[in-house]
C-alpha cells in the first residue's frame, strides 16, 4: 500500500510538471491553432539554460529557472515572428502541413545544435533542495515538492493571465474568432507571438523544474513532448481545463502502470491512453469547452 | 513532368548503371545507402507532398519491415528475398490500423498519434531484447548470402529503386493519384464533388507503409544489421529534410534530396556532427522562402529559358533599369 502511494504521489507530481508544459502547448494551440513540435526543444532548452545558470555560473537554482523562462519566453517570441507569420499573411497554401514541417525543423536543429553545443552527455544539474520530506505514511524528497510547488505557481500565474486580465481576454477573443477581434481593434499578429512566447516559456519552466529528476541531454524533450500531445489530445485541444485534467490523469494512469504491470514501459501507457481516446472520444475528455473556466 | 526532371533522371540512371566499373567498395556502399534513403523519401513524399498527410512514423514503418523480415528469416529459414515481402506487408498492415485509426479526423491528429506511435516502437525494440536484441541491434543473414562483393547489393538497390519510384510515378500520375491530390487541395470540395476522402488516405497510407517496409527490409539483409537507431526523431528528422529539401510534392524532388544529402552527410561525418544541425537549418529555410525545394527552383530556371515571353520580360526589366 505505501509502495502504491509513493508511485501514486510521484505520479501526480511528474503530472502536475507536464500539466504546465501541456498547458503551454495548448495556449500555442488555442491562440494559433498551430500544434508546436518544438515545444520538447522549449522544454531542452530551459533545461539547459537552467543548467548552465546554475552550475556554470553558480548561481541558485530559481534565480536559474527563472532567467530560463524569460530567455525562452523571448526565444519564443522571435521564433513566432519568423517562422509561422507567412500563415497569416496567406503565404502558404497548406497551413496545418507547414505549421507541422516547420516547427518540427525546428525541433531537429535545435536538439542538433544542442548535441553540438554540448555534446551528447547527461548532465546532472544541482536540485532545488536536498533530503526528504515526510508526509507521515509516504515521504516525498523535497526537491521535487519544491519543483510542484514552483509548477503549480507557474500554472496559477498562467491561468491568472489568461482569465483575469485584459491580455488574457484579448488571447481568448483571438482564440474564439480571430477575424473578428482583429475587427474589435485587437493586434492578433503582436498577441500570437506573445502567446508563442508565454507557450514556450511554460515549456522552459517544466523543463528547468525536471532537470534534476530527468538529467539534462539533447534529446531529453522527445518523450516529455509525446506526453503533453496525448494530455491535449485525452483533455481536447485548445481546452485549459482539459489540459490540467488530462495531466493529472496521465500521471495517475502512469503510476498505476508502473506498479501493476511493468516499470520499464513507463512511458508506453500514454501511447495506449491516447490510442483509445482517439477509438472511443476522438475530441477528447472535454471536448468542445474550449477556454471556458 | 517536365523535360528538364527527365533528363536529369535519365542520366542519374545512366551513370549509376556504368558507376560499379570505376568506383570502389566505399563509394558503391554510399551510393546503396542513398538508394534506400530515396526510396525512404520517396514514399513519405507520396503521403506528406501528394496527399497532404504528414506523418512522423515512416521510420517506425520501415523499422517494422526490417525487423518482421529480419526475425523471420533467422527464426523461419526462409530467403529474405520472401521475408521482405513479408516483412512489408507488416508493415503495410501496420500502416492501416494508423490510418484507420486517424485519418477520420482532421487536422494535426496524424502527426501526433505517429510521433507517439514511432516512440512507442523504439521503446519496444530497446526493451525487448530477447526478442529484437535491444540497441545493440539484431544480426540477420544478408540478402546475397556471405557474398561479400557489392556489386550485387547495388543493382538490386539499384532495381528496387526505380521499381518504387516507377510506381510512385505510376501512380501519381494516374486518376487515383489525381483524387488524392485533390484531397491535398481541399478535403471539402473533393468530398463534396464525391471523393471517399478517408478511404483515398488509408490507401495512401499503406501503400506508402508498404515501401517504407520494403527499404527497411533491404536495408537489414544489406547491413545484415537492424538496430533501433532506425526509428530515433532524428533519423525521421533526415528523410524529411531529404523530401522536403529536395522539393515537397514534386516527383524529382526526394530523389536529388536523397541522394544529395546522403552523399554530403557520409563525407562531412568526419567532421563531426554538424551535418544534422545545418540540414534542421535548410528544412526551416527551404519552408519559409522557397515551399518547393530545389526541384522548385529547377523549374523555375527553365521555364524561365524555355519561355520566350519570360524572357523577354526579363530582358525588358533590365533594360528598364
Amino acid at each position: 500500500m505505501e509502495a502504491f502511494l509513493a508511485q501514486l504521489t510521484n505520479g501526480l507530481i511528474i503530472g502536475c510538471i507536464y500539466g504546465l508544459m501541456a498547458l503551454g502547448l495548448t495556449l500555442i494551440f488555442g491562440v494559433l491553432k498551430v500544434i508546436n513540435f518544438a515545444h520538447g526543444e522549449f522544454y531542452m532548452l530551459g533545461a539547459y539554460i537552467s543548467y548552465v545558470v546554475s552550475q556554470m555560473l553558480g548561481l541558485h537554482p530559481v534565480l536559474g529557472i527563472i532567467i530560463a523562462v524569460f530567455a525562452v519566453f523571448i526565444i519564443g517570441m522571435i521564433t513566432e515572428k519568423a517562422l509561422l507569420t507567412p500563415i497569416y499573411e496567406n503565404k502558404v497554401d497548406q497551413k496545418d502541413e507547414y505549421a507541422l514541417l516547420i516547427t518540427f525543423g525546428l525541433s531537429i536543429f535545435l536538439i542538433n545544435a544542442a548535441l553540438v553545443v554540448f555534446g551528447p552527455y547527461q548532465m546532472s544539474p544541482q536540485p532545488l533542495a536536498n533530503g526528504v520530506f515526510d508526509l507521515g505514511v509516504l515521504s516525498v524528497s523535497s526537491g521535487r515538492l519544491y519543483a510542484v510547488i514552483l509548477a503549480v505557481i507557474l500554472m496559477g500565474i498562467t491561468l491568472f493571465i489568461i482569465n483575469k486580465t485584459w491580455l488574457g481576454t484579448a488571447l481568448r477573443a483571438i482564440s474564439q474568432d480571430r477575424d473578428s477581434s482583429t475587427i474589435v481593434g485587437i493586434d492578433a499578429k503582436a498577441l500570437g507571438s506573445i502567446a508563442f512566447g508565454i507557450g514556450a516559456a511554460m515549456a522552459a519552466g517544466a523543463g528547468a523544474l525536471l532537470a534534476p529528476v530527468f538529467l539534462v541531454f539533447p534529446i531529453m524533450g522527445v518523450v516529455p513532448a509525446i506526453k503533453s500531445f496525448v494530455i491535449i489530445v485525452l483533455g481536447s485541444m485548445g481546452s485549459v481545463k482539459g489540459a490540467i485534467y488530462g495531466a493529472l490523469m496521465l500521471g495517475v494512469i502512469e503510476s498505476l502502470g508502473v506498479f501493476f504491470l511493468s516499470p520499464s514501459y513507463r512511458d508506453a501507457y500514454s501511447f495506449l491512453l491516447l490510442i483509445l481516446i482517439l477509438v472511443f472520444k476522438p475530441k477528447g475528455l472535454f471536448g468542445g469547452s474550449q477556454w471556458n473556466n | 513532368m517536365e523535360q528538364l526532371e527527365k533528363r536529369i533522371l535519365l542520366a542519374l540512371f545512366l551513370i549509376a548503371l556504368i558507376l560499379p566499373l570505376f568506383m570502389d567498395d566505399y563509394v558503391l556502399h554510399i551510393i546503396i545507402l542513398s538508394c534506400f534513403f530515396i526510396m525512404v523519401a520517396s514514399s513519405w513524399n507520396l503521403l506528406a507532398g501528394y496527399s497532404g498527410q504528414v506523418s512522423f512514423a515512416h521510420m517506425a514503418l520501415c523499422a517494422i519491415g526490417a525487423y518482421s523480415s529480419g526475425l523471420i528469416s533467422t527464426h523461419l529459414n526462409l530467403h529474405p528475398f520472401l521475408t521482405i515481402i513479408i516483412g512489408a506487408l507488416a508493415a503495410s498492415f501496420l500502416g492501416l490500423i494508423i490510418g484507420v485509426l486517424t485519418l477520420r479526423m482532421k487536422g494535426s491528429y496524424l502527426a501526433l498519434t505517429t510521433i507517439a506511435f514511432s516512440e512507442i516502437i523504439r521503446l519496444v525494440l530497446n526493451l525487448e531484447y530477447k526478442v529484437t536484441n535491444g540497441s545493440v541491434g539484431l544480426s540477420v543473414p544478408g540478402l546475397f548470402g556471405d557474398v561479400s562483393s557489392k556489386i550485387p547489393y547495388y543493382y538490386t538497390a539499384l532495381g528496387l529503386v526505380c521499381l518504387v519510384v516507377f510506381s510512385i510515378y505510376k501512380l501519381v500520375y494516374s486518376n487515383f493519384g489525381l483524387t488524392v491530390r485533390s484531397i491535398r487541395e481541399d478535403e471539402t470540395a473533393a468530398a463534396a464533388m464525391g471523393v471517399k476522402v478517408v478511404k483515398h488516405k488509408v490507401i495512401v497510407f499503406v501503400i506508402s507503409s508498404f515501401m517504407a517496409g520494403i527499404a527497411g527490409g533491404f536495408l537489414a539483409h544489406y547491413n545484415m544489421l537492424v538496430s533501433p537507431e532506425l526509428t530515433t526523431i532524428t533519423q525521421m528528422g533526415m528523410v524529411i529534410a531529404m523530401a522536403v529539401i529536395g522539393g515537397l510534392g514534386t516527383f524529382i524532388g526526394p530523389i536529388i534530396g536523397g541522394l544529395s544529402l546522403e552523399l554530403i552527410s557520409e563525407y562531412v561525418k568526419e567532421f563531426g556532427n554538424y551535418h544534422l544541425m545545418i540540414y534542421g537549418l535548410l528544412l526551416i529555410l527551404v519552408l519559409r522562402f522557397s515551399p518547393r525545394g530545389i526541384a522548385g527552383l529547377l523549374k523555375k530556371k527553365s521555364r524561365v529559358q524555355n519561355n520566350p515571353i519570360i524572357k523577354s520580360k526579363g530582358l525588358e526589366n533590365e533594360v528598364q533599369k
